[in-house]
């Protein structure tokens, strides 16, 4: 049993998501957590968000409706106010499991390395059913070599969890150039100092619905490179030197797959067939 | 148009395939080609093949039904019978596209230098639908560098037809010891003197139907490849240094695809430690 229940803040961005917010509050309510930091953001909903707000506005820490710059800009206005030990996110259309919050403290305590935690990736649809899983992207180095828009994996925000000390070494804000791929960064710039953890229990799902802002998965794209070109630099020189080697690896493979012998072998039993003679 | 017919020989060999034969016959004989010398030498067959022979005896040249050694000795036969100043031969199971005499006669008497031809190799079923026509095989070279990989397809017998000069030049007679090959040895005795010339139109079609004898690919490449290790010192001496030429470049590129395969390995392994290990809860 857990003794000393740390500290867990959440924040909740909304903005005219009033369909889905009932549910992913409850989700987060309902664990009845005891040492919880519940924070919702709201950029000026006008759907009716604001009345399911005030439905558990007893059980908030704080909350405000007034208008942002994007999801990202709520989310840092949210983590300015909070004071947790333990800090996620959750967007308004995606859900905690049951038991999440529990479960990420009883690790948090127990094991001291962990600065990091990813749950087992799960994408559910609007009926909030499991539609697919997949195992976890944990290496910096996936990203640094083999991230691109046919390799396209990425950690899943919703179910990652960190430590207030990990949050401050990497700046301590989400960066908002970002419209999209603010989360991606917040992870790049969190490898810079920890490993990350993975564990196979579901922690939080992703609602796939039609229309969605993370449908632009080639925007999403554009800002990832953007967020890894900007931060290549800072993983040190070993990490720089190893992706280096793989790249030059990569390229010299490519180069000798069809080799310069192979062309001149063809081009010289073209020479020796001659033309076809034809009647 | 031509208006002087030169002389065409075809043998028919056959043996028990009554299925098929008339059929061939049918092909040949309906062209109606003035000046055909048409050969059937039939191995003693017991399936009625000889009633259907009869029916069509008077539009042959020569006809026989004796007990013979295999296909390519009864095309011997017939060929010793004949006279033509052009030939070739269709087995009793494959057939001849209409109005390819008429073209074969038009085109080896305005061109010279034509010492053999080859159609469109094209595939045909048992009800006589086209599978598939594949490429032409066409160069000497072919044969000697590529036969033992996947690229290799050899010359279609059905649809290739020679010049009496050519035959006389290069042996005048079929290997008979070959039971399948023996058309690949000719066609390489062939190369020795003269280029082959093709063309885009169907002459012959090769019939493909279950249990006939060219379905043993093995033996056929068997065979093709000891014709090709004991003809291949009469090449000459410039034709034998491009093939060597070429044999040292494939074992080159061998070698470099070695290496190749070796730093794939090696960059997967890397990759591999780049990753490190899952960090499991």
């Amino acid at each position: 049993m857990i003794s000393i229940y740390p500290k867990i803040t959440i924040v909740t961005p909304n903005y005219n998501c009033a369909a889905f917010l009932e549910t992913t509050i409850l989700s987060v309510l309902d664990q009845a957590y005891p040492n919880l930091e519940y924070i919702i953001i709201d950029g000026g909903s006008t759907d009716g968000s604001l009345e399911i707000i005030k439905k558990y506005e007893n059980q908030l820490a704080y909350w405000v409706s007034e208008k942002d710059n994007g999801i990202y800009d709520a989310i840092n206005k949210g983590f300015e106010r909070s004071t947790g030990e333990i800090m996620t996110w959750i967007n308004s259309d995606d859900i905690l499991c049951p038991d999440t919050l529990a479960y990420v403290a009883n690790v948090f305590l127990n094991k001291k390395e962990v600065s990091w935690i990813q749950g087992l990736t799960t994408v559910i649809n609007e009926k909030s059913e499991v539609i697919f899983q997949r195992e976890h992207v944990y290496s910096e180095y996936f990203f640094l070599t083999e991230f691109s828009k046919y390799n396209f994996k990425t950690i899943q925000q919703e179910g990652t969890f960190w430590r207030r000390t990990l949050w401050e070494k990497s700046g301590a804000r989400l960066n908002t150039q970002y419209k999209l791929a603010g989360d991606f960064d917040l992870w790049i710039r969190f490898f810079i100092h920890q490993p990350l953890y993975c564990t196979n229990t579901v922690l939080g799902c992703f609602r796939k619905r039609e229309g969605q802002k993370s449908e632009a998965v080639d925007l999403y794209l554009l800002e990832c490179e953007e967020s890894l070109r900007k931060n290549k630099s800072k993983f040190g020189v070993l990490v720089n030197l190893k992706v280096f080697g793989f790249r030059f690896f990569r390229k010299f493979y490519n180069e000798f797959q069809f080799s310069l012998l192979e062309r001149v072998k063809n081009k010289y039993l073209r020479l020796i067939t001659g033309k076809k003679k034809m009647v | 148009m031509n208006t002087s017919f030169p002389k065409i020989t075809i043998v028919t060999p056959n043996y028990n395939c009554a299925a098929f034969l008339e059929t061939t016959i049918k092909s040949i004989l309906d062209q109606n080609y003035p000046n055909l010398e048409y050969i059937i030498i039939d191995g003693g067959s017991t399936d009625g093949s000889v009633d259907i022979i009869r029916k069509y005896e008077s539009n042959l040249a020569y006809w026989v039904s004796e007990k013979d050694n295999g296909l390519y000795d009864a095309v011997n036969k017939g060929f010793k019978k004949s006279s033509g100043a052009i030939m070739g031969w269709i087995n009793s199971d494959d057939c001849h596209w209409p109005g390819s005499l008429h073209y074969i006669a038009e085109v080896f008497s305005n061109n010279e230098q034509i010492n053999w031809l080859q159609g469109l190799p094209v595939v045909i079923n048992e009800i006589g639908d086209i599978l598939y026509t594949m490429p032409h095989a066409f160069s000497k070279y072919h044969f000697l560098t590529e036969f033992d990989t996947v690229n290799f397809h050899p010359i279609q017998q059905e649809s290739t037809f020679w010049k009496r000069s050519l035959w006389e030049k290069a042996g005048n007679t079929l290997s008979t010891k070959y039971t399948l090959a023996a058309d690949f040895d000719l066609w390489i005795r062939f190369f020795m003197h003269s280029e082959l010339y093709c063309t885009d139109r169907e002459l012959g079609a090769f019939r493909v139907r279950a249990g006939q004898k060219s379905e043993n690919r093995t033996k056929y490449m068997e065979e093709a490849e000891h014709s090709i290790a004991s003809n291949q010192s009469k090449f000459g001496t410039i034709v034998r240094l491009n093939v060597f030429g070429y044999k040292i470049f494939n074992i080159l590129t061998h070698f470099s695809y070695m290496i190749n395969h070796k730093l794939y390995c090696y960059k997967h392994n890397y990759r591999e430690r780049l990753k490190g290990f899952k960090k499991m809860i």
